[in-house]
Order: structure tokens, then sequence, then C-alpha cells
């Protein structure tokens, strides 16, 4: 069997079922291929084939997520989770619903009654039986394995019980043959069998909890020291689900645990309505305007109206007037929706919404608004005065401590992350997030070759942080330091240096420019990093060539209109192609120089240029750059630069004004010195759930994180866009999901392709494989990256800049000074 | 005391400062004291048309006698308690005329319904007279209970702010404007409603007054149009009250207009009167806007944030709402067979293709709703009751009004029109309450503008929720009761 397995690479049993349907398949085929509507057949099991997989699936797909979270939050510490028992019964009420539908329905009724002499009737009844039964085995079931489950934990936490704190819960357990292996207990400590007595691990965090399913141990790791602890279990499946669902109750971080909104508000209307329902009934009931019945009914019905009004009002504090206000109104909508709709329904008859309809109705309108007024003004009452709240737990009527969140960086990652936050404390979730950037805008640094280039403006493809995430705290600083034993960042704002305290924080500091200390590339390289290189660099260039305009001496014209780019990734292969395209674009305004004059050359130390892309793609776009004159110099690294000049490796030497480096990068300062004090190199390690490796409480993203790729053997995920953004949202999820008490999930996340704009109407692209070049690819890259810019504004904006590219030349408004002497010297010199 | 950027720009209107909330003055106590002699004047109100309709002898009828002069008193005593409740009742709200006008008509529209056909027969010892012909019988007693709560709340704010703090009488700029709007919007209903709403004479000087008094009243504060709209809507009702039922009446024949003969005559006026008040609101709000920026040079008086990426966002969110609103519309449509009339607007008689035109014109309103009550609800209870009120506009302006218009009918406004397109009323409740609280939830996912990230920023927003929803609930109420009591006023 195993044999089987290791050469099939599953159950055998599966391969019987694969081979099952193929015999299947193939009896149906040569069935229907000897039917003389083979076509209409086929064309009807397309149809059929595309129904289900396009639009049926999703929707069992979306369904099932629905009914799984749904049942987490209904259930959530239930000793067995009970979306199987939900989700069984309702795939069979499904199926067996696709099946009596006709029936249901009557479709065919008179040649069914021809051919068996009976109605379709009963398949309605018959079916809702089916669910009943269906159901109610499964609640059977559950309530049974429940109860077993409830007894064995009962049984097997005894020992561990005198062990525990007053106040402290078991959250999860590993089962051994002979009883509890160990536990895990609220007050993040864990429990373990040492021959016949309980040792207590005080660790200060539970980290991790996972199941290791090849030698059948339950995995807990915990701070401090990252201590590892496999306990045995005897039954996985149980105690699987059990970690998964409870174990991160333990509230894995985060100031108190968070609180869901109680149903304060929803069963403080019930009862407001219940109490008015019953003194309008009671009007009713002595004058005999309806039955006993209809008016237990009715209070139900107000009841219900009340709890929808709590609901509504959202448990807000109001004043009479306005829970009175909302009561007459819902009041006199539900008159709408069951006077006049819902009992005409009931009765079988059509309502017909009428004046005469609603003249008979009129008791019931004046009861409802009665009923309606009363019941916002009870609920006004009772929200005051906190009657209903005694049964309440304590706990549940505390407000919930929200957790300070700090992210550090306005980025991609940074801003995604709060974007997220935003997102889940609308959902409840417990956070005071601030976001702290030296940048008070999130760029798009996809188009900062562009923006270097002068196509697009440079504010253009940058939207303010504040806007961005609106309901964020934003502190515009620079962290100078993180404690991370204290749980503070330093910022400095201006001249003032504070201190900001986080229960979490997020590190999404980026990236800078590394110039692996080569001589002079400090001083004389320009970056493209972010904004002020870019447009820094744009002056530059449109600087030289102002200069180069007046020059006399051929060589030293030749020597300005020089431009060096080192490294041929996507930012400096994007970059030689549009400056390139700028120093063409405007050379009309330069009668001095000629169109053989700017030179550009592009080094790099592959053999092959964009080492990202697949070989087909970078070498057209290698022959691409190459046509317009473009040197490509590869296998060639600079070692020294000056204000005019680039020495190689190979001893080669470039003169030239413009080196523009874009050859390496290296974390930012801050994630730099803090990977340092704890001893993890430039890199801030993180595991698969994002958390820095070493530190508590410390999550990193972005281009400053080194995170495992799991599909590619620990490496970490490249520094781009698309990379962030998901990191980004990622971290957000799972320190909500700690602060809720479960469990961080592992970021996975696979490229959606590659785009490289080759400056004028070409480029190249790679989306999941399927490749794209020329001007195909130049439209993919201005139509994804205009949807993908930050907000409709700044679509609009470049939009108006690409469009007015066409009709006009590129602006050569140099607008700050030049950032180094170097050619002013020069031409003083002269 | 909280100061709000659109109370800044408040050019030369009535100022009205909010007392603060914790002030001794303030108490329910007081409230109700105050609450109580607002309520004497009241009474004296009501209790001169009491008079009139022979109603006082059945009060007294409670201590089993038929004596006036003892109903009177009993019904003076009534006033007064009931006067102190609605103290209790609204001392929690902001204390200004214009929001407090609609907390006194909705309170004495809500003790027509507790009072006379609910509490008065069970004090007398008979059963609550709960139908249709007891409540058109007692169509004076609603008018009475209307005035009844308008004068006490015009007393109660005149007790409890108006003689204390300072009030600066309104400038000639904000009244000319509500009169022109006034005066065009009067214009444009006679053209549609034609000899209905009274001779052009008349209804442009009822025009006039209505426009000129909407800044009295309110307040010439800038404002969205979307909760001017509803307001100017409520508005409308109170001038039928005021003007259609009780002024002209008055002068014209010396009676007033109250009786369920009368009532019933003059209800054809009503939708006249709806569609002036929420135009003349919706056309000064547009003129103040204009004018404020056409001409004024502070920048604080531009709107604080332009509709650029999120009004485009919210228009996209305003369309889907509809879309829903509009689907809880088409089972109405369905049922009642209203279909065929709407496709006759692109002269068709297929119900599909109604039903495709009343789809597309739900998505219209929806992006109308949008821009119109973009961050005016703030829990679903108010995105209902903005909806709600909206919904009931369309009603008036849409089915009573464009819909014959476009399809070649004519314009009926009268107690047979208005109880033919009861049906229709339901449906425009149902798709304005749907709509709503859709549009709610969406706006809540994407842009919860409450949601503040600094303490000055919540401030803001606290100011901005009081100055919108102060009299807001009390406007959702008066609309839903002016569409639920409908039948009475239109039962053949």
């Amino acid at each position: 069997m195993n044999r089987i397995r290791r050469h099939y690479g599953a159950h055998p049993l599966q391969l019987l079922i694969v081979l099952g349907c193929f015999a299947l398949a193939g009896y149906v085929a040569v069935h229907v291929a000897t039917n003389p509507l083979w076509p209409l057949i086929l064309v009807w099991f397309l149809a059929a084939v595309i129904g289900h997989d396009l639009v049926a699936f999703p929707l069992y797909a979306l369904a099932d997520l629905v009914l799984a979270r749904t049942a987490g939050r209904l259930a959530p510490r239930a000793p067995v989770p009970v979306v199987n028992y939900l989700r069984i019964p309702l795939l069979g009420a499904g199926l067996t619903f696709a099946l009596f539908l006709p029936g249901i329905i009557q479709q065919g009724a008179f040649t069914y009654h021809t051919a068996t002499g009976l109605t379709q009737q009963p398949f309605l009844g018959r079916w809702l039986l089916l669910c009943a039964a269906m159901f109610g085995t499964s609640a059977v079931v559950y309530a049974i394995r429940s109860a077993v489950v409830g007894r064995r934990l009962a049984v097997a936490l005894r020992p561990i019980r005198p062990l525990l704190a007053a106040d402290e819960q078991v959250l999860a357990t590993a089962f051994a043959p002979g009883g509890a292996a160990g536990a895990v207990a609220s007050s993040h400590a864990l429990y373990h069998p040492a021959e016949s007595t309980w040792a207590r691990l005080p660790w200060a965090e539970l980290t991790e909890v996972s199941w290791a399913r090849a030698d059948r141990r339950l995995l807990v790791t915990g701070h401090p020291g990252e201590q590892r602890l496999a306990l045995p279990v005897a039954d996985p499946g149980e105690l699987v689900q059990t970690a998964s669902s409870q174990i991160a109750l333990a509230g894995l971080g985060g100031p108190g645990a968070p609180v869901r909104p109680t149903a304060r508000p929803v069963g403080r209307g019930a009862l407001a309505g219940l109490v008015s329902g019953v003194l309008v009934a009671a009007v009713l009931a002595g004058h005999d305007l309806t039955g006993w019945p209809g008016l237990l009914g009715y209070a139900a019905y107000a009841t219900v109206l009340g709890a929808v009004l709590g609901a509504a009002s959202g448990g807000h504090r109001a004043g009479p007037a306005v829970l009175g206000s909302g009561g007459l109104l819902l009041g006199g909508l539900s008159w709408l929706g069951y006077s006049l709709t819902l009992v005409p329904l009931l009765h079988g008859h059509a309502p017909t919404w009428s004046v005469t309809a609603a003249s008979a109705a009129y008791p019931d309108l004046v009861g409802d608004v009665l009923q309606g007024g009363l019941t916002g003004v009870l609920l006004t009452v009772l929200l005051a005065t906190g009657l209903g709240r005694a049964r309440q737990p304590r706990r549940a009527m505390a407000a919930p401590a929200r957790a300070r969140v700090v992210i550090v960086g306005g980025g991609f990652a940074g801003v995604s992350a709060a974007r997220r936050f935003e997102r889940l404390a609308l959902r409840g979730a417990p956070v005071d997030v601030t976001l702290v950037s030296d940048s008070n805008f999130l760029l798009f640094t996809p188009m900062l070759a562009e923006a270097a280039a002068g196509a697009v403006a440079g504010q253009h493809i940058s939207a303010p942080v504040r806007s961005a995430v609106a309901h964020t705290r934003f502190r515009h600083g620079t962290v100078l330091a993180v404690d991370a034993a204290e749980r503070t960042v330093a910022l400095a704002v201006g001249a003032t240096t504070e201190t900001i305290g986080y229960d979490h924080l997020v590190l999404a500091a980026g990236s800078t420019a590394h110039g692996f200390g080569l001589p002079g590339v400090a001083e004389h390289a320009w970056p493209l990093k972010n904004l002020g290189d870019a447009t820094r660099l744009r002056d530059h260039v449109l600087g030289l060539l102002e200069l180069a305009e007046q020059e006399a001496d051929p060589a030293a014209r030749r020597r300005l209109l020089t431009f060096v780019v080192a490294g041929a990734g996507f930012a400096g292969t994007e970059l030689v192609a549009e400056l390139f395209d700028l120093v063409h674009g405007v050379a009309h305004f330069y009668p001095g120089i000629g169109p053989a004059d700017p030179r550009f050359a592009l080094v790099h130390a592959g053999d092959r240029i964009l080492p990202e892309l697949s070989a087909e793609l970078a070498d057209y776009a290698a022959r691409r750059l190459a046509a317009r004159g473009i040197e490509i110099r590869l296998d060639r690294r600079v070692t020294e630069a000056t204000a005019d000049r680039v020495r190689l490796d190979d001893g080669t030497e470039l003169d030239t004004h413009t080196l523009a480096w874009t050859a390496g990068n290296r974390p930012s300062q801050l994630a730099t010195d803090l990977a340092n004090t704890i001893g993890a190199g430039r890199v801030l390690a993180t595991d698969a759930m994002l958390r820095v490796r070493g530190l508590d409480r410390v999550w990193a993203v972005g281009d400053c994180a080194g995170i495992p790729d799991p599909d590619h053997d620990g490496a970490s995920y490249p520094p781009t866009a698309q990379h962030a953004l998901r990191e980004g949202r990622a971290v957000a999820d799972n320190i909500a999901a700690v602060l809720a008490g479960r469990a961080p999930a592992e970021f996975r996340f696979r490229a959606l392709g590659v785009l490289v704009a080759l400056g004028h109407r070409t480029a190249v692209a790679d989306l999941r494989g399927r490749r794209f070049a020329g001007f195909a690819a130049w439209l993919l890259w201005r139509g994804i990256y205009l949807a993908k810019l930050p907000g409709l504004e700044k679509r609009v904006r470049v939009l108006l800049d690409w469009l007015l590219d066409l009709g006009f030349a590129r602006d050569i408004v140099v607008t700050t000074p030049p950032r180094r002497s170097a050619p002013e010297v020069e031409v003083d010199a002269r | 005391m909280t100061t709000t950027p659109e109370k800044t720009g408040s050019a030369g209107a009535s100022v009205d400062s909010p007392e603060p909330a914790d002030a001794p003055a303030n108490g329910p106590r007081s409230a109700a004291v105050s609450g109580g002699i607002a309520g004497i004047a009241g009474g004296l109100v009501f209790g001169a048309s009491m008079t009139v309709f022979g109603m006082l002898p059945t009060v007294a009828s409670i201590v089993h006698t038929d004596s006036v002069l003892v109903g009177f008193v009993l019904h003076m005593v009534f006033a007064v308690l009931i006067g102190a409740g609605f103290g209790v009742f609204v001392y929690r709200q902001r204390v200004r005329t214009r929001e407090t006008l609609f907390w006194g008509a909705s309170y004495g529209a809500f003790w027509w319904f507790l009072g006379p056909q609910t509490l008065l027969p069970l004090l007398r010892g008979k059963p609550v007279s709960w139908d249709l012909a007891a409540a058109r019988s007692l169509l004076p007693s609603l008018i009475g209970h209307v005035c009844y709560g308008l004068t006490v709340a015009v007393v109660f704010v005149l007790l409890r702010r108006e003689s204390r703090a300072k009030r600066s009488a309104p400038s000639v700029g904000p009244v000319a404007r509500g009169a022109v709007a006034g005066v065009v919007v009067a214009a444009l209903v006679r053209v549609a409603g034609g000899a209905v709403v009274g001779g052009w004479g008349d209804w442009l000087l009822i025009g006039i007054l209505a426009g000129a008094g909407y800044p009295l009243v309110f307040g010439g504060q800038r404002e969205r149009t979307g909760p001017a709209l509803a307001r100017g809507t409520g508005y409308g009702f109170l001038l039928w009250v005021v003007l259609g039922l009780t002024v002209q009446p008055l002068l014209r024949t010396r009676q007033l207009g109250w009786s369920p003969r009368d009532a019933v005559a003059l209800v054809g006026q009503l939708p006249g009167y709806l569609l002036l008040g929420a135009g003349a609101a919706t056309v000064f709000t547009w003129l103040g806007a204009l004018a404020s920026g056409l001409f004024a040079d502070d920048v604080r008086l531009a709107q604080p944030e332009p509709p650029g990426g999120r009004g485009l966002r919210a228009t996209g969110l305003g369309a889907l709402a509809g879309l829903a609103g509009g689907l809880v519309f088409t089972v109405v449509m369905v049922l009642v067979g209203e279909l065929p009339t709407v496709a006759r607007m692109v002269g068709s008689q297929a119900p599909a293709v109604g039903l495709v035109v009343h789809l597309v014109v739900a998505l219209l309103i929806g992006v109308s709703y949008a821009v119109l009550f973009r961050r005016c609800a703030f829990d679903l209870l108010s995105g209902i009751g903005w909806g709600v009120s909206y919904g009931f506009f369309w009603w008036v302006l849409g089915d009573l009004t464009l819909l014959p218009a476009l399809t070649g009918e004519p314009i009926r406004w009268d107690a047979a029109a208005l109880a033919a397109g009861f049906p229709s009323l339901v449906g425009h409740l149902g798709y304005g309450a749907a709509l709503g609280a859709v549009y709610y939830r969406l706006e809540a996912r994407t842009n919860p503008w409450w949601v503040t990230r600094s303490e000055a920023e919540a401030a803001r927003a606290v100011a901005r929720r009081e100055q919108v929803l102060g009299a807001a609930p009390a406007l959702w109420v008066l609309v839903v009761l002016i569409a639920l009591i409908l039948p009475v006023l239109t039962a053949p």
C-alpha cells in the first residue's frame, strides 16, 4: 500500500475513484456518441460545466466561507466545532433540493400525473421533512459528541485544576492514551506531565501552536527563548480542531482580551418591546379587539421590534426623544411591512396596499405607533439606568481596551496595514493605530522612473497619507529607535523627541540605496528611492542639458550628456529608458545638442539585464534598448565614482556627470539597528506569520523584512510593491487575530506578475506565465499601474499628464538648485 | 459650547447657541416646569379650537359631566402635564426654534394617537376608538394637537433660551433669498398642480411667505441639501396646517378648515405645500451655496471637502443602494400592476420595459440620495430615517407629479388621486428605507466618517452629528406620520 502511495502520491482509493470516474465518463461518451442529438447534449454539457464552475462553485465556496465564519463566531468555545454539523445537513439539503426541485415547482405536472397517476404535491413537504431529519440527526450526533468530549475534558483536566489560578481557564488540551498530556491555560503558561507530576512553564507568551501530523504531536512554542514543547497526542483530529479554535483564545497579546459588542442594546430593546407590547396588547385584549393567541403573538412581535430598535440604534445613549422617534419610525414601517404586507400573504391573498386595506388595518397602525414610541422611551430608560444589566457578565460590560498599534513607515506596506486596521476597527477590532512616517505621502514607486524623466509630475504619483488613511492617527516624524523590552519607540518630530508606547509594533520602514562602500558612490551617485531623488535627478539632467547646449568643447559636452545607470533590475532598466526618452524628447529645445551627442550606458553585474524576468523577455528588452543606442555593459561592476567619471571593474572609465544608482538596496537604518540588537544581521527576519524572530510583539513587513517564502525553500519574498501591499494587510489581520484570541495566519502570496516599461511605447510583462512585449505590454503597463495608483484623483492627474504628453513636449523647467557644483566648476574653469 | 465649521459659515443669520448640556437649568425638572408653562400656551390655543368644534364636553365626560368649563379646566390640566412631558422629552435635545418646532409637531401628532384615540375613551370607560371612521371624526383634534405641539415648542424655546441667549436679527439677505426661492418654486408648483393649490396671486403670495419664513424660522445657516430637503418637506406640511387649513379658511370664511369635510376637501393642496416647502428649502440652500461660492471672499466659507474621489465613490454606492431599494419596490410594482404605467414613460406598455425603467429610475434616485445625504447617517436608524423621508418626497414629486406628466396624463392632486397612489406610497417608503439602510451599511464599510483619528476631529464629528441630527428624528417621524395618516384623509 505504502509503495503504491509513494509512487502514485495519494491513497490508492483515490486512484480507484478516478478510474471509476473515467470508466463512467467513457460509458456515457459511448452512449452519447450514438445518439443523433449528441451535439445538443455536448452543448448542454459544456454549458453545465461552465455554469457550475463559474457560477455555482463560487457560490458554494462563498456560502461555505460564510458558514465557517458564522459558526466560529456563534460558538467560539464549543468543545466540538459546530461547523461540520451544519455543513453536512446543509449540503444534504442543497443536494436533495436540486433533486426535488422539478417536483417542488411542479414542472411537467401533467406528464408526471399521466405516467404515475400521482400529483407532485407532496414533494415540498417531504423535502422539508428530509431536511428536518438531517438537521435533527446532526444535532443529536453533535450533542452526543459534545457530551463525550466535555466529559473527557473534565476527567483529563482534573489533575491540572489545582495548579490553575482562580480565574484561569484551560484553553486547549493534548490527550495521551492515559489522559491529558498537556494543557495550555489562559495565563500564558503551559503544563505538561513529567512522570507523574505536572510542571509549569512560565512562558510570557505563546507564539505558535501547530500540529505535527507525522509524529502525532502538538507543538507549542513560546517566548522568551523560543522554547518549544512537543506534546504527544492520541486524538489528532479533535486536538487540532481544539487547538485551532481555542488555543489562541489565550490572547497571545494585547492589553486585555477583546470584547465584542454585547447584546445589550438588542436585549434591552427586546425587553422594552416586550413591556410596551404587553401594555398595548392589554389595551387590545381589554376591549376584545383580537383573541388572546393573537395578543401573545403581538407581544412577540413587539419584542422583535424592540430588539430591532435596540440593534439599529447601536446602543447609543440618546435622549428619549431620539429613541422614541426611532421606535415610532420603526413602528410605522413595520405596520407597512407586517399588517399591510405579511398578513395578507399569510391569509393567502396578494397584498394590495390600497387605502381600503390600510383602513381595515388602521387599529394595527395605532397600536404600532403607540407601541413603537413607548418602546423607544422605555429603551432610553433601560439604557440610562442600567436596568437589565445585572445578568450580564462583568467582563462584557467593561469597555474594550484598545491595543496600541504603532506602524513605522508610510510606504505601501505601512499604509496598507493602516488601511486594513481601519477596516478591522469598523468590525470591532480593539485597536488604536498610529502611523509614523518621515514623509507625509505614499509614493507609488513603480512610476518613480517616469517621474524622474518628467513624464508625470512627482506629486501625481504620491498620495497624502492623511487622505489615504483618513481615520488613522498620523505622526509626521522619524523613529529614531525601538525599545522592544519597554515596548516604546523614540520619535523625533522637528527638534523634539518623544516616546510612544505600543502593544504591537509594525515595522514597515522600507529600504535605502546601498553603495556597498564603493569609493565616491555615496557622494556622487544619484539614488532613486524617493520623490526627492526623482525630482533632483530630473532637474540635474535638465541642468546638464542647459550646460551642454552652451558648451563648445565636444568632449566636455559629451561628458555632460553621458548618463550611466548602475543596476539593470526593474528600476535601473526603466530609468535608463526613461532618461533616454527625456533627453531626446526635449532635445529640440537645445539646438546646440546633436542627436548623436547623448550617450546612455546601463551597467549590470549579472550576465543579463532584468534577472527577475525570463531570459526571453530580458533579451527582448536588451535588444530594444540596444537598438536605441543604449550601451549595456553586462558582468561589470562600478568600482569607483567621481564627480565626472565612473570606473568599472574591468578598468573601463566612463566620463560622465551622472551616475544613477539602482544597483543595491538595504533595509532602513532603523531596521538594521534593530536587527543588530538581536544579532540577526542586517535583515529583520520574520516567521511566516510576519513576527520578527526574537522580538516580542514586533512585526515586520515590506522591504525591511526578510519574510520566508514557503514555496521557495525559505527564501525571502522579493521587495516589490505587490508583496508589500499584501504583507501590510496580512500583518493587520494577524495582529487583529491575536488580539481576538485567534492564531495568526501564515503569509503566502504568489506574485501576480511583473511589468517593466522600456520607454517610448514599449514594455515587457510577465503575468502569471503569460508573456507580453512591445506595445501591448506597454498598454498593459499603463493600464494596470494607472488602476493601481492610490486614489481616483491621482489616477485622473496621471492620465492627464499622459494625455498632455501626447500633444506637448515635456516640461524643462528646473525648480531645484543643482545638488553638486561639479559642472559649474567646470564652466567656471573655462 | 461647541462651535462647528458650519456655524462659522452662517452669514447674517440668527445665531443659535446651544446651552451647555450639564447646566443646572437644563435638568429634567427645570425642563418639565418650562414645558408645563409652555403647555398652558398650547392648551389655550388648542382649547380655543376645541371650543369651536365642541369637544370640551367630551373631555368633561371623564368626570361624568358635560360642563364646558370643567372640560376646559381638565383640558388645561392635561395640556400642562403633556407640556411638562414635552419638556422632559426634549430636554436632552438642542433647544433651538427650528429643531424644537418639529419635535413639537411630532409630539402633538403622537398624542393624537395616544390621547383622543386611546386614553380618552379608556378614561371614559369605553373601548379605544381605533378605527378609521373614528379617526376621521377626530381630524380637528389632530390638527389641534399639531398646533398645540407647535405652540408648546415655540414657548418652550422662548422660556428655555431665547430670553437669555444672544439673538441677532436675521439679515435681509437670507430672507430675500428665501422669498426668491419661494416664489420660483411656487410658480413651478402652480404650473404643475393647477388651480387646486389656489389662484396665482394667492399662491405666489404663499410662496413668498413660505420662502421668506424658512430662514426666519430655521435660521439661514448653510447646510447640506439633503437635510434641507427633508426639513422642507416637513415644513411644507406645517405650512399646509397653518396656512392651508387655518389662516386661509379663517380669512375667507372666518372658520377653521379643520373639520373632516374641510380637511378632506383641502387635502389636494397637501402635495403642493409639500413640494413648495421642499423646493423652497432646496433652492434656498442652493442659492446660498451659489452666493457663497461666487461672492464669499473667505475660503473658510467654501465647502470643506470638494466632491472628489470619495464623492464619486459615494455616488457608486448610492447607485447600488438605489438598486437594492428598487428591488424592494419592485415587489409592490409587480403586485399592484404598476409596471405598464411606468413603461409608458418611454412609450411602451410592456412590464419588462417598465421594470427596466423602474430600476433605472431607482438607481438614479439612489445616486441623488448619495449626493444629497452623504455623511448624514451615523447609525442604521438614521439611515432608514433619511431614506424614508427621501422616499416620501419622491412619492410626491415622482408618483403624483412627474409620472403623470411624463406619461401624458393630467396631474391630479385630490383625495381620490392620493388614495389611488397609496400603494405607490408604500413602495416609495419601502424603497427609501432599503435605500437608506443599504447606503448606510455601504458607507460604513468604505468611508466611516465618524471614526476619527484625533480628539479635535472627534469633537468636530460630534458637533456635526448633533447639528445634522438635532431635528432629524422628529422630522422622520413627522414624514412617516404624514404618510400613515393619509388614509384617514383620503379614504372614500
